[in-house]
C-alpha cells in the first residue's frame, strides 16, 4: 500500500458540491482508473492525492506517513504527478526536460551525477522518447509532448504515479500507446492512478476503477463490477449503451443516438 | 559555448572594474595613485581611492543587482516586462526619500545611512510588506495581485509625492528631482558597506533558488510534482529581490531599464537556465551601469549627468530593438 486517502472532504469556496471520499488505496503493481463525468471531482481528487491541494478535512498517507508533513522534495522521490495542462516557457530539448525530473535527487545547484544521467536515459527509453531526445518541445506532436513530460516524471523513479488525462486530445494510436506503457509500469511494480475521460481505455487497461460522480464514489472495484447498467445510468443518464470487448472480457461503452426517428 | 558566454561576462566585469576608475575629468595616473598609498597626500590619488573606486564598485554592484533581480522576477512572475521596480519598491522609497528631503526635522540615521537613505529603505520595506500582505493566499502568493498591487502602490506613492510637492520648499524640490533621476555620485565606503548586507543577503537568497526557478517555467503543478517547493521559492525570490532592490534604490535612486533589458540580452546568449542567467545578468548589468555612469560623468564634463537619464536614453531604444527582433523571429 503506497498511497492511502482517508476520510477526504474538500469544497471549493465557489462550488456547490463537495468531494467526499471515505477511503482510497493505491497498491503497487496496480493500475487504477479514475473515471466519471465532467465536474465529478476527478482532477481535484488526484491533486489531493499528489499533495498539491490540501483537503479541508482528511488525510493522505504516503507509505504510511502524512503526506502534508513530508517535504516536497522527499515526496517527489516516491510520488510522480503529471498534470493535465502542460506548459513550458522555454523550448527545451526532450532530454533536458527529462533531466529536470531528477530534481528531488540533486543538490542546490542541480548538478547531475552519472547515476542521475543513467536514470534519465532509462526514463527516455521507458517512455519511448529515446530517438527523439535531442528534439525540442516545439518540434514534437501532441502525443510526443505528453510522453516527453511523462519521461521527466519517470526520471523521478517514482513508486507511485498519478496522471491527469495523459491521453487528452491524443489520437487513438497514442492513447493506446500511453495506456499500454502505464500497464507495463504497473506490472513492473509501480502503483499507477490515471484520471481519464476515456472509459473504454480505462476499462480495458485498469486493474481497478473508481467511478466518481458529483464528488462521491459511485462505485469502486474491478471494471466488470463498476461498469454496470445502473451505475452508468446514474452518471450519464440514458445516453450510453453497454457492450463487450471482442478480445477480452471487459465492458465497453457506446454512445446512443439521440433525437433520431430510428426507434 | 553557453558557459563560455557567462565566463566572458565575468571577464568583462573584471576588466571594467580595473579600467574605469582611471577614466575621468581629473588626470589620474599610476604615480599619483601609488603615491597616495605611500602617504604623500596626492589629491588625484585621493580622488582615485575615495571617489572613483567606491563609485565604480557601487555601479557594478547596483547594476548587477538590478539585472539579477529583474532576471528572477521575470521568471517567477511569468512576465517578461517586469523589472525590479515593478513591485512598487521605487514608489515607496521615493516617498521615503521625499519625506526625508522635504521635512528636515524628520532626521533618522541608521548606521552609515543618511536620513534620505534610511527613509528610502523604510519606504521600500513598507511598500514591500504591504504588497506581500495583499498578495498572500492560503496556497501561496498570487502573482496577479502582486503585480496589480505593485502598480497601485506606485500610483498612490506618486500621488502622495505630488500632494507633498505643494507643501514643500522649492529647494527640497530641486534636491528631490535630482534624487529621482538616479545617480551614483554621493557615495563613500561607509555607505557601500552599509548597504552590502541588504544586497548580499538578497542576492544569495536569489542565487540559491536558481535551479528551482528553472522548474517554474513548466508551470506550478509540474514544478511541484518534480519536488520544487514552489510557494517557498516565490516567497524567497520576492523577499530576496525586494531586499536587494531596496538597498540599491536607497543609495542610487530609481535607475530604470538595467533590470529590464539586461536579463533579456543575457538569455539570448546563454539560454534559459537561471544558473547561467543569474551570474551572467549580474556581470553584464554591472558592466552596463558602470559604462553608463562613466558616460554620465565624462560626456559633458566637468558637469555630471544623472546616470538614470543615460540608462533610459540608451536602454529605451535598445529594448525597442529587442522587441522588434523578437517579433520578427516569431513570425
Amino acid at each position: 500500500m503506497i498511497l492511502e486517502l482517508q476520510a477526504i472532504r474538500h469544497r471549493f469556496s465557489n462550488a456547490d458540491w463537495q468531494l467526499s471520499l471515505d477511503r482510497l488505496v493505491l497498491n503497487s503493481g496496480e493500475l487504477l482508473g479514475i473515471i466519471g463525468p465532467n465536474g465529478a471531482g476527478k482532477s481535484t481528487l488526484l491533486r489531493i492525492a499528489a499533495g498539491l491541494l490540501t483537503p479541508k478535512r482528511g488525510l493522505v498517507r504516503l507509505e504510511g506517513h502524512d503526506l502534508s508533513r513530508i517535504p516536497r522534495k522527499n515526496a517527489a522521490r516516491i510520488l510522480g504527478y503529471l498534470p493535465q495542462d502542460l506548459s513550458w516557457e522555454y523550448d527545451l530539448t526532450v532530454e533536458a526536460l527529462a533531466g529536470m525530473g531528477r530534481y528531488p535527487y540533486l543538490n542546490l545547484l542541480g548538478t547531475m551525477s552519472l547515476s542521475d544521467l543513467a536514470a534519465v536515459q532509462r526514463s527516455l527509453r521507458l517512455s519511448g522518447m529515446e530517438d527523439l531526445k535531442t528534439r525540442r518541445l516545439s518540434q514534437l506532436s501532441g502525443g510526443e509532448k505528453k510522453r516527453a513530460f511523462l519521461a521527466s516524471v519517470l526520471a523521478q523513479a517514482p513508486r507511485a504515479l498519478l496522471l491527469d488525462e495523459p491521453t487528452g486530445a491524443l489520437d487513438l494510436h497514442h492513447q493506446v500507446q500511453i495506456f499500454s506503457l502505464l500497464k507495463k509500469l504497473a506490472h513492473t511494480g509501480s502503483a499507477v492512478a490515471v484520471v481519464t475521460h476515456d472509459i473504454n481505455l480505462a476499462s480495458l487497461y485498469s486493474d481497478k476503477l473508481l467511478f466518481l460522480h458529483g464528488g462521491k464514489c459511485l462505485a469502486w472495484g474491478e471494471p466488470r463490477d463498476v461498469l454496470v447498467e445502473e451505475i452508468l445510468h446514474a452518471a450519464f443518464g440514458g445516453v450510453v449503451l453497454m457492450n463487450r470487448h471482442p478480445e477480452i472480457d471487459r465492458p465497453t461503452l457506446l454512445p446512443r443516438i439521440l433525437g433520431s426517428n430510428n426507434e | 559555448m553557453r558557459h563560455r558566454s557567462v565566463i566572458l561576462f565575468g571577464v568583462l566585469f573584471v576588466i571594467t572594474a580595473a579600467l574605469v576608475p582611471w577614466i575621468g575629468s581629473e588626470p589620474v595616473n599610476a604615480t599619483s595613485v601609488i603615491g597616495f598609498l605611500r602617504g604623500d597626500g596626492n589629491p588625484y590619488g585621493s580622488i582615485f581611492w575615495f571617489q572613483r573606486i567606491p563609485r565604480v564598485l557601487l555601479a557594478l554592484l547596483s547594476g548587477g543587482s538590478l539585472a539579477m533581480v529583474g532576471a528572477c522576477f521575470q521568471v517567477v512572475f511569468r512576465n517578461p516586462l517586469v523589472e525590479p521596480y515593478t513591485l512598487g519598491i521605487s514608489g515607496g522609497s521615493a516617498l521615503g526619500a521625499f519625506l526625508a528631503i522635504s521635512i528636515p526635522s524628520l532626521w533618522i540615521s541608521w548606521g552609515p545611512f543618511s536620513s534620505v537613505q534610511a527613509l528610502a529603505v523604510l519606504g521600500a520595506a513598507g511598500s514591500l510588506s504591504l504588497i506581500y500582505a495583499l498578495a498572500r493566499r492560503r496556497e501561496g502568493l498570487s502573482v496577479t495581485t502582486l503585480l496589480l498591487a505593485g502598480i497601485t502602490i506606485s500610483i498612490i506613492c506618486s500621488g502622495s509625492i505630488l500632494f507633498l510637492t505643494y507643501l514643500a520648499h522649492p529647494n527640497a524640490l530641486v534636491i528631490f528631482q535630482r534624487w529621482m533621476m538616479g545617480g551614483l555620485d554621493i557615495i563613500g565606503y561607509r555607505e557601500l558597506l552599509g548597504f552590502s548586507p541588504l544586497l548580499l543577503s538578497g542576492l544569495s537568497l536569489l542565487f540559491f533558488h536558481a535551479n528551482d526557478m528553472n522548474h517554474l517555467a513548466l508551470g506550478d503543478e509540474m514544478a511541484q510534482g518534480h519536488g520544487v517547493p514552489v510557494r517557498r521559492v516565490q516567497k524567497h525570490v520576492f523577499l530576496g529581490g525586494g531586499l536587494a532592490t531596496a538597498g540599491v534604490v536607497s543609495l542610487v535612486g530609481p535607475i530604470g531599464f538595467v533590470g529590464l533589458i539586461v536579463p533579456h540580452a543575457v538569455r539570448r546568449l546563454v539560454g534559459f537556465d537561471q544558473r547561467r542567467v543569474l551570474p551572467g545578468s549580474f556581470f553584464l548589468g554591472g558592466v552596463l551601469l558602470t559604462l553608463c555612469d562613466t558616460a554620465a560623468r565624462t560626456l559633458i564634463s566637468p558637469t555630471e549627468l544623472p546616470v538614470g537619464i543615460i540608462t533610459a536614453l540608451i536602454g529605451g531604444p535598445l529594448f525597442i530593438q529587442l522587441l522588434l527582433r523578437g517579433q520578427r523571429k516569431n513570425r
